[in-house]
């Protein structure tokens, strides 16, 4: 107590630190927020793959439906016997895919991965708020990621009602061959999802909102940091509305109980139920689900703004503007769950409602992409992977976003709802759009992560291939949509009202699909590679101004060593009149920072900030 | 100065960090920029906010299930009992809380009563499915059941976890943590009960509306 | 800095070359909606090409002005980025020209709603149609003119759609395989399903509505053609799904009358 401050707070470091001694408790049942961040990227990365394999062998099936591959029964061991997928086969592929790549991939990878590693770095705190807690969440993602693969290989097959798993086709196991033990294994797996999901968010949102160093003002915390928090805060809202929907459906499945199920009819057989509501799992799922595609947009988000500010130079346009827009457009997602449910059945006066509300959302999503275009102009952009990523996401989330002026707008769904319309929209501006934030954000912290460069050129490869590609298998899609072909079709020979252009278009999207997908055999090739023998990486690769980058590289275990990294400004300082670099670091402090002849202009920016704590310079 | 840090062997302490959320490395004190709210204390809001949104999700449901049909049963008698078990509940873990703050050891007391009277909730819960059961009101016999069952067992599942909690607070007791760690350990466990015990209210509330 | 040159021209010509093959493939119907052949078809056709001409020229103005972006302003060493940090007027005036833009959006969007949502004319031809996995029967009057109630729980061997046996409008109803209506009235469709979800998509009359078991769901329209039209399921109703197909003849009142005068009663008589 009598010790002076500072020399106090170092023997508390030095009294708490304890670097973790085992192999065990090291890299396995590890409480350190990067090895739980490398540990769920990893494993997303993984069922990411599963998932874009899934969608090859159903993607040969819609273009090529005579097929006959014996070879792909290594990947498909059931339901390929002749060579040639099978419906039930292609049922699974389909509903595993959505299931997989939106839960166990860009959920798990955005939060889990992209928030673990960044928030307690770019905020300036050793760890966590609840480490156990952290490690708590992946070994439950980690059982959930079993589980769902396990329902692969039950002899019955893997759920098979869609990725939305709507009952009764989810309830009866007479109703599809998957809705046997595979459907309870997708229910249970999605519980366990949960459960990790939530764990992991609360961590994040009250480390970002507690553990801040000294001088990280809310304001001045990354967009990224912003991004994923308000990520987490719909998911601690969201999920267990689609948590207590899966009990229920189990119970519906087991029990007999009639929440979802009324009295029907399957096969001859009377199934007797006391007048359950098939759209009441629809609300369930819906308010959960569309808060989930908010989940995997909004992190995304913040990686692009925070890449395209470093690789223009320039600070991101309308900082205040994109935090409020990020707030408003995850509000707005729980009100808005009913435009998937325009013709279902559902009171169509509540259809008024959320058309309504659906386009408000065009509002704040359109304000940030005028901040991203903002950020680019007079700027003096670098072109690195990473960045040559963020600039695609405003090109997908641009085209995606449109398409759902379409969609939200109940008379217009009429006619596209359930066709490739709706599936090449939600993949551009969810799937695209995410993975292109995903993959600008690996490409951007790989070097902090492993202390490793990744190759750059092959990283251009990468995303040239993937992005044409990209547009090849989803920009085609929506012409399909146009001729009202329905989705989740094993085939379409038996339509007339098809024209046969659409064989055409189905064979350039497979073979735009397998082109991205052998793309992705050079990232996983640059990824490994890179990591076991990749050039050594600086400190600050990206000239970068946020707090991770002043951090040891890789971070030792709590970060900064002895002393807390003291934050002075915002994280987009780039190109500050009068500085002597392109970047000045959240660090630096206001008064030492500027040299040369607008030595004053400069203080007079950034000590604004300073002196009212909210230190992002704006004076335009 | 890596060196040093990465060489100090001293086991950190387990659990929420200490005071102020500045994290357990951190510990001089008066740091501006966290919020005047402890972790440990957001941390427990924003679970009791998940679990909140899982029983309005499940009343919600009911609602929109039942459309307006009235509780086809009469609540069995042992729900009142139950209540009041549970409101007694809170207030002694009420009471534990302010004992503990004056350093009052017989806190531990309190525990135990709050602990029994869980327990006795848990009985008296049973004791009312068995009643329903006797008149014939099972799981599947109508959505007013099957929605009774369900709350009142999932809510039950939260009970168990408030034991553990208690548990949990008695183990902090035996093994002599410090009072802070007590205090932390009770706090979050008094405020999940509250939690459990409002949600109860709440439960009750909702089947004597439905019988309207 | 001749890399990013490359990249730089690389990436604006991608941009621009996408746009133009996408805005030509679009203005130029490439591949395009089925034949229009209804009323409310028409009118959602006329605020899908509102819509898409508001959405279309965001597209091409982000995607030029992108491409311009990342051409004019690609890193050179001897350039440094102006440090803009944000322009109030121009966001506001964004935002306003936006939700302008929305306010025809949901106005036009609502009001046909409204109308494709309000209940179908008196002189409305009613026709059932009950859903299971994999087809779709079409439940008519018989000469009494009147359709007799159907529900799940009196479905057997011998009655397969649930006939009323107390109805006395169900003994002479007519269940087809294949929908006929008379050309000339509007079309009002009473979806019932035995089993799972399906959803009755008509292409060619934009039309669609889920077929919900527990409910009735119901859809209307006025077709301004005749001649036959498929009907395909929307909703995944399990491994038969993409077969689940039914056909929809509209046809002159006499033909209709003659088809369905062949067509045998299976009422409750048999």
């Amino acid at each position: 107590m009598e010790t002076p401050n500072i020399a106090h707070a170092e023997a508390a470091v030095e009294a708490h630190h304890h670097e973790p001694q085992s192999f065990w408790t090291k890299y396995v049942f590890s409480q350190d927020h990067k090895v739980i961040a490398m540990q769920y990227m990893i494993t997303a990365l993984v069922m990411g793959f599963i998932g874009m394999v899934m969608s090859w062998l159903f993607r040969i099936q819609l273009a090529w439906p005579d097929h006959n591959l014996p070879f792909l029964r290594f990947l498909m061991p059931t339901n390929m016997e002749s060579g040639t997928l099978q419906t039930p086969g292609y049922y699974m592929l389909v509903t595993m895919h959505g299931t997989i790549m939106i839960f166990f991939l860009l959920t798990a990878i955005l939060t889990g991965g992209f928030g673990n590693f960044l928030i307690p770095l770019q905020v300036g705190a050793r760890d966590m708020a609840f480490p156990f807690l952290n490690m708590l969440s992946y070994w439950f993602y980690f059982l959930s990621c079993v589980v769902v693969t396990i329902s692969l290989f039950v002899s019955t097959g893997a759920a098979s009602g869609g990725w939305t798993s709507y009952p009764p086709l989810s309830a009866l196991a007479k109703a599809t061959p998957g809705s046997g033990l595979g459907q309870d294994l997708w229910l249970v797996s999605i519980a366990l999802f949960i459960v990790a999901s939530t764990m992991g968010s609360l961590n994040y949102v009250t480390t970002a909102l507690n553990m801040r160093a000294k001088g990280m003002t809310l304001m001045r915390m990354p967009l990224t940091v912003w991004g994923i928090i308000v990520a987490a805060v719909l998911g601690l809202f969201a999920f267990p509305a689609l948590f207590a929907g899966a009990v229920l459906l189990l119970l519906d499945r087991h029990l007999g109980t009639s929440f979802f199920l009324p009295h029907l009819v399957l096969g001859g057989e009377h199934i007797v139920r006391d007048g359950g509501s098939p759209l009441l799992w629809q609300h369930l799922f819906w308010f959960l689900g569309h808060p989930e595609v908010y989940i995997l947009i909004l992190p995304a988000m913040g990686i692009t703004s925070e890449i395209l500010s470093n690789g223009a130079r320039k600070p991101i346009f309308g900082y205040k503007v994109m935090v409020a827009s990020l707030v408003a457009i995850a509000f707005l997602s729980f009100i808005v769950w009913g435009h998937h449910m325009f013709v279902s059945g559902m009171n169509p006066w509540l259809g008024f409602a959320f058309v309504i509300t659906t386009l408000i959302i065009a509002i704040p999503s359109a304000i940030k992409t005028f901040n991203w275009l903002g950020t680019l102009w007079k700027g003096n952009i670098r072109f690195t992977t990473p960045m040559l990523y963020a600039i695609g996401f405003i090109s997908t989330f641009v085209t995606g976003g449109l398409t759902g002026l379409f969609l939200g707008n109940s008379a217009l769904d009429i006619p596209l709802h359930d066709t490739y319309f709706v599936v090449a929209h939600f993949h551009v501006v969810m799937g695209l759009s995410s993975v292109f934030g995903i993959f600008a954000g690996i490409y951007y912290w790989f070097p902090k992560m492993t202390g490793k460069m990744m190759s750059e050129r092959w990283g251009k490869v990468h995303f040239w291939l993937t992005f044409i590609g990209s547009y090849g298998v989803f920009w085609t899609m929506h012409y399909l949509g146009f001729m009202g072909m329905p989705r989740r079709y094993y085939s379409y020979d038996s339509y007339q009202f098809l024209p046969p252009s659409m064989h055409t278009l189905q064979m350039i999207i497979t073979i735009s699909a397998l082109i991205v997908g052998a793309a992705q055999f050079i990232f996983i090739v640059n990824f490994l590679g890179s990591w076991l023998r990749g050039k050594k990486a600086p400190d600050n690769p990206w000239q970068a101004n946020s707090l991770e980058w002043q951090a040891p590289t890789p971070p030792p275990h709590g970060n900064w060593g002895p002393k807390l990294p003291e934050v002075h400004r915002w994280p987009y300082d780039y190109s500050v009149p009068g500085a002597s670099a392109d970047f000045v670091p959240q660090t630096v402090p206001v008064e030492v920072e500027p040299s040369g002849e607008h030595h004053s202009a400069a203080v007079a920016v950034n000590g604004h900030g300073h002196t009212n704590g909210h230190g992002n310079g704006h004076h335009a | 100065m890596v060196t040093t840090l990465e060489k100090t062997s001293i086991r950190r302490p387990i659990g929420p960090p200490p005071h102020n959320g500045n994290g357990w490395w951190w510990s001089d004190g008066d740091d501006p920029q966290a919020l005047a709210v402890p972790s440990w204390k957001l941390g427990t809001w924003l679970g009791l906010g998940t679990l909140t949104v899982l029983f309005a999700a499940l009343s919600s449901a009911y609602v929109v299930r039942i459309g307006g049909e009235r509780l086809a049963f009469a609540l069995p008698a042992t729900v009142w009992l139950s209540t009041a078990l549970l409101v007694a509940n809170s207030v002694a873990l009420t009471i534990a809380q302010r004992r503990l703050r004056r350093k009052d050891r017989r806190f531990v007391a309190w525990l135990g009563v709050a602990a029994l009277l869980s327990i006795g909730f848990l009985i008296s819960q049973v004791a009312t499915w068995q009643t329903l059961a006797a008149q014939g009101l099972f799981f599947t016999s109508n959505p007013h059941s099957s929605f009774f069952y369900v709350l009142t067992a999932v809510h039950a599942a939260h009970v168990l976890g408030g034991l553990g909690a208690l548990v949990r607070c008695v183990y902090h007791v035996r093994v002599r943590s410090s009072f802070g760690r007590l205090r932390r350990a009770l706090g979050m466990t008094a405020t999940y009960w509250h939690f459990v015990d409002a949600v109860w209210l709440w439960i009750v509330a909702l089947f004597l509306w439905t019988s309207l | 800095m001749k890399a990013s040159s490359g990249q730089a021209f690389g990436y604006a010509a991608f941009l621009l070359v996408f746009t133009a093959i996408a805005a030509y493939t679009v203005a130029n119907k490439t591949w395009w909606f089925p034949p229009l052949a209804s009323v409310q078809g028409a009118e959602i056709d006329n605020l899908f090409m509102i819509t898409l001409l508001l959405t279309g020229i965001v597209f091409i103005a982000v995607h030029v002005v992108l491409a311009y972006f990342v051409w004019r302003y690609r890193g050179r060493s001897e350039r440094k980025a102006a440090y803009i940090t944000h322009n109030t007027p121009f966001e506001v005036s964004a935002a306003a020209t936006v939700a302008l833009a929305l306010v025809i959006l949901v106005g036009g969007g609502t009001t046909l709603w409204t109308k494709i949502q309000s209940p179908p004319p008196s002189d409305a031809f009613t026709v059932e149609v009950w859903a299971e996995q994999f087809r779709w029967t079409f439940h008519y009057p018989g000469a009494d003119g009147r359709m007799g109630n159907t529900d799940v729980k009196f479905i057997s061997d011998e009655n397969p759609y649930g006939l009323d046996p107390n109805d006395p409008y169900a003994k002479d109803d007519i269940f087809a395989s294949e929908m006929h209506v008379p050309y000339g009235k509007p079309i009002a469709v009473i979806l019932r399903s035995k089993d799972v979800l399906h959803s009755f998509f008509l292409p060619h009359f934009r039309m669609k509505m889920d077929v919900v078991p527990g409910m009735k769901t119901r859809l209307w329209f006025t077709p301004t053609q005749s001649g036959t039209f498929e009907i395909p399921c929307a909703e995944l109703c399990g491994v038969g799904h993409y077969i689940m197909r039914g056909v929809l003849t509209i046809e002159p009142p006499a033909a209709f009358n003659e088809w369905l005068s062949q067509q045998t009663p299976v009422g409750m008589s048999q």
